[in-house]
């Protein structure tokens, strides 16, 4: 399993005209790595991660297991590569189980009923994602933090073997979001193909195998965390003069300079 | 599967039966039940005719049973073409008629009329094919229109070619002559009366065809409502979907409306008190639509046959489809407190 981008550019109309989100991303992903996309905000990430999961068109090549994006037909697709979205309003009250049933859907037929599997695959999931005890629950009266958890329990449903998450633990408290992570890092060890992308740069250095860091549509640096987040690299794509050191735990840790 | 779904549908299928029985029943002449089983039976085949008045047994099988029957077809129609329409607009005020198909009935019906189509082949079949044509020419449109994406280009060419239908139906009538404009109105007034056999035959195979479809489309349509983006990521083709859906929902809405001319409410109301009651999920609402818009249209035309019975003139069916499922409507409204009206 890989999934490979080669030169991606992506150009939205805003309000100031023709906005270059994405201009000429490379990037290598592969499994059993968790590779996390970093950068600040407006850098394009989310956009990345969206045509990585062939959500958006874009130009340049895309492919998956050596074969372009475009040419798997959408539920196919669907069994390859399960995309998380940051958004996780949902307007109407299915349960949360119901929602996390959807999961499945790539693997149902028409008329086909929900099969023994289907039911494990979504324990399975909801257990994972640590909101089974909302199972029976209407979606809309969970808090940000369960919906999220839910949503991610729905893409852990769809049992693919690629995995993109768009700010997975954005809503989830420290405890949570190093969970979240551990999970995404424990998946992609047993063999998926995960990509995150990670607001918090301490929880993405402990989990990630690789980081790619992102600025204004453009590939800043690629590699190990300590790679990646060098204290120039953070100048660079966050404007930010930071200072990177190794914590007691022996981690990669940072903290902002005066001025 | 909760309690609640099984209870309801179990109560929809033991209901059915029930309900055509007691609206074969009851009329201008009451017929015992035990004579109206008996007429079913005979004309199935398994109950000797000769032993049957055969005065009652011709009300039954040539004019009451056509009439029930098409009145619950025409209700599960307009009820399923409702709870598809509002699901995917995603507007709880979206009616069967969304794509064309009453401005479309309309003209192919008053153009039957006045050009004397109607003697060839019956009006029903220039409604449908009206309505059809309305349907196609705004599916088309906005499969073409770039720009306007999703679910408002249709809206918007379904407003446009509707007003374009409307015109022409208003310019038809300033040349229609006084006996055509007279049938004409008494087609749009919507109606049971005199349905025969016939009009079932009209009815009935579209409505199943189209029923089956979207049966099998109705998970693609509860992901729908995430929004298109999560729609595609989950492996349904939004745009490709929407399409099917109002297609085969104005199947539905058409091939009722060219039978029984426009009746109102049933698919705004039905659905509205199901998904109020089964929450969101389309493949138990569809189910429990078509059985509760069937029920629920036999019953308000018993009503409108039992009082014509006594006024003398039957009122139109809309009319009691509006005044009996509204205040039902309101008080689980407010009894609800609003919870579960998310759509």
């Amino acid at each position: 399993m890989s999934l490979i981008a080669r030169n991606v550019r992506y150009s939205a109309i805003g309000p100031q005209g023709r906005v270059e989100i994405l201009q000429g991303v490379d990037l290598n992903a592969t499994k059993g790595q968790l590779l996390g996309l970093c950068g600040p905000n407006g850098a394009g990430k989310s956009t990345l991660l969206r045509a990585l999961g062939g959500l958006i068109p874009v130009n340049g090549d895309i492919s998956l297991l050596g074969q372009s994006l475009g040419s798997y037909g959408v539920r196919r697709l669907a069994r390859q590569i399960a995309y998380m979205h940051q958004d996780t309003q949902v307007p109407f009250g299915f349960t949360a189980r119901q929602i996390v049933a959807m999961g499945r859907h790539p693997y149902r037929g028409a008329f086909g009923g929900f099969s023994s599997a289907d039911e494990e695959a979504v324990d399975q999931a909801m257990a994972l994602s640590a909101c089974a005890e909302h199972a029976q629950k209407q979606i809309t009266r969970l808090s940000g933090g369960e919906r999220q958890r839910v949503m991610l329990a729905r893409a852990l449903a769809q049992d693919t073997p690629a995995l993109l998450l768009d700010e997975p633990a954005s809503s989830q408290d420290v405890r949570l979001a190093h969970q979240v992570f551990a999970l995404a890092a424990r998946l992609a060890s047993q063999g998926k193909l995960v990509i995150a992308v990670a607001h918090d740069l301490r929880v993405a250095a402990a989990y990630c195998h690789r980081i790619l860091l992102l600025a204004q549509g453009q590939v800043v640096e690629v590699g190990a965390p300590r790679q990646a987040l060098t204290e120039e690299n953070l100048a660079r794509a966050f404007g930010i003069r930071g200072r990177v050191f190794d914590n007691p735990a022996g981690q990669w840790d940072y903290y902002l300079e005066e001025g | 599967m909760s309690k609640r779904y099984v209870w309801i549908w179990a109560a929809g299928v033991a209901t059915l039966p029930l309900c055509v029985l007691l609206c074969v029943a009851v009329g201008t002449v009451p017929i015992p039940a035990l004579t109206v089983l008996r007429s079913l039976l005979s004309g199935l085949g398994l109950y000797p005719a000769e032993l049957l008045d055969a005065g009652h047994h011709t009300t039954i099988l040539f004019i009451r049973l056509p009439r029930v029957l098409v009145g619950g077809f025409a209700g599960a129609g307009l009820a399923v073409a409702g709870v598809v329409m509002q699901g995917v607009f995603r507007n709880p005020l979206a009616e069967p008629g969304v794509l064309g198909v009453s401005a479309g009935g309309s003209l192919g019906a008053l153009l039957a009329l006045t050009t004397g189509l109607a003697a060839w082949l019956p009006l029903p079949f220039w409604a449908f094919a009206g309505a059809m044509l309305a349907m196609t020419l705004i599916l088309g449109v906005s499969m073409r229109a770039h720009g306007v994406q999703g679910a408002s280009g249709l809206v918007l060419s379904g407003m446009a070619v509707s007003a374009l239908f409307s015109a022409f139906t208003s310019l038809a009538l300033t040349r229609a002559n006084e006996f055509q404009v007279a049938n004409y109105i008494f087609w749009t007034m919507g109606g049971l009366a005199n349905r025969r056999w016939e009009h079932l035959a009209m009815l009935a195979p579209p409505l199943l065809l189209a029923l089956a479809a979207l049966w099998a489309l109705a998970r693609r349509l509860d992901l729908l409502l995430l929004g298109d983006e999560q729609a595609r990521a989950l492996g349904a083709h939004p745009g490709r979907t929407r399409v099917l859906l109002v297609a085969l929902a104005s199947l539905c809405a058409a091939a009722v409306v060219s039978v029984t001319g426009p009746i109102g409410f049933v698919g705004l109301i039905v659905p509205h008190i199901l998904r109020l009651l089964l929450g969101p999920s389309h493949r138990r609402l569809l189910i429990c639509s078509a059985l509760g818009g069937a029920v629920f249209l036999m019953l308000c035309d018993l009503l409108v046959r039992v009082l014509g019975a006594a006024r003398g003139n039957e009122l139109p069916v809309g009319i009691v489809t509006a005044l009996l499922g509204a205040p039902f409507f309101l008080t689980l409204l407010v009894r609800r407190g609003g919870r579960g009206v998310s759509l």
